[in-house]
């Protein structure tokens, strides 16, 4: 009985502390991993510029371009982005569309880029980017052309 | 209602200098470059004027009926004296959003972009219906062309509408993979410890949990000695 006591004091001190460090391994109930809550899918960070390293990376922000430009916005997703949609939506400064883009999102931290080219050149404007994910604003940069 | 006009309700053309004036007076020191934002501003109000959604100078009338205004727009399209309106009335006519946007092409803060369509609008509706009717919508970047044309050297021609047609656009996706930095467990430690330590929340564990995945089967049990992966702080947007 003494045994049985002990025990069962062990298992709730075990049950009663999460995530807390321990040395012996996990009770046979503790919570399987799925169990853990979900971050949401969340945009970290959005940044222009007109280059992108190959993991999807302005390389040098900045929020002038010339007119032969291409520009580049990179975004940070983490959280648990998989099957969200990551959308970018380009506007010159008098409301006219320039350009839209969709990305579906895999699973942990995305690095997504779009980009946007005009042979024959840019107009000299404002430029605003508006980043969207899953439909909902996620945050925007505006920009202009010289 | 005080009245606005400035005594030209016949005439045909308007010195820019008119309009440039009356922005001036507007907007004060944000008046960087009066001749070039008047004329931003009246492009992008002919713009708006000729969207098929907005109905011209008629849809304009009835958008600031709904608002209360009705004797102001008739008074702009009519022969008489134009009556004023307040930045605060433009904007709850015309919707915020709209106001932001033609502020920001003419390079003015939406308020003092307020203020300088408050200005200007009344001017622009009389001077485009000298009949005291309502031309057609699209007809007027016509007229407004023939309202500011030949009238000297700071008389700007129109922009004409910016062709994008063939922007060429791509997107990709990257898995980012580098941690940003590694954490050794200590006695004591729990994944909410440590995140409360690398990101000001412990809420964050999961963050940790996740680039760990290879190591921690149970978020609850870590040991002295693990060394995490713990991924980088992430800016704000």
């Amino acid at each position: 009985m003494r045994v049985h006591t002990a025990m069962a004091l062990a298992l709730l001190a075990l049950v009663g502390c999460h995530r807390e460090e321990k040395s012996e391994p996990p009770p046979s109930a503790s919570p399987p991993v799925s169990a853990a809550p979900d971050l949401p899918a969340r945009v970290a960070w959005i940044e222009i510029g007109a280059a992108a390293d190959p993991n999807g990376r302005v390389t040098a922000p900045s929020s002038q371009f010339t007119p032969k430009d291409t520009i580049y916005v990179s975004v940070l997703t983490d959280g648990q982005p998989s099957g969200s949609t990551l959308s970018a939506r380009w506007t010159f400064e008098d409301g006219q569309v320039v350009s839209e883009n969709h990305e579906t999102l895999g699973p942990d931290r995305q690095a997504t880029e779009f980009h946007i080219a005009k042979a024959d050149g840019w107009p000299t404007g404002r430029y605003k980017v508006e980043i969207a994910l899953n439909g909902q604003p996620a945050g925007s940069k505006e920009f202009e052309v010289r | 209602m005080m009245d606005c006009d400035p005594g030209m309700g016949s005439m045909q053309e308007v010195p820019m200098g008119l309009f440039d004036e009356l922005l001036r007076s507007a907007v004060g020191s944000q008046a960087s470059d009066p001749s070039g934002q008047s004329r931003s501003l009246l492009d992008g109000l002919v713009s708006m004027l000729e969207e098929p959604s907005f109905g011209g100078v008629d849809g304009l009338a009835r958008q600031l009926e709904q608002r209360g205004l009705g004797a102001e727009a008739r008074s702009w399209i009519g022969t008489g004296s134009n009556r004023s309106v307040t930045p605060e009335q433009i904007t709850q006519a015309l919707g915020a959003q709209r106001v932001e946007s033609l502020s920001g092409r003419a390079g003015l803060g939406t308020a003092a972009g307020a203020a300088a369509i408050a200005a200007l609008l009344p001017v622009l509706i009389d001077k485009l219906t000298p009949q005291g009717s309502a031309p057609g919508a699209g007809s007027l970047g016509g007229l407004l062309g023939g309202l500011l044309g030949g009238t000297g050297a700071d008389a700007a021609p129109a922009r004409p509408r910016a062709d994008f047609s063939n922007v060429q656009s791509g997107s990709s996706t990257h898995l980012v993979a580098e941690p940003d930095a590694f954490y050794t467990v200590a006695s004591g430690d729990s994944l909410s410890r440590i995140a409360k330590r690398f990101y000001g929340d412990g809420n964050q564990w999961r963050r940790i949990f996740d680039a760990n995945r290879d190591q921690i089967r149970d978020p609850d049990l870590i040991h002295p000695g693990q060394k995490l992966k713990i991924p980088s702080v992430s800016k704000p947007v």
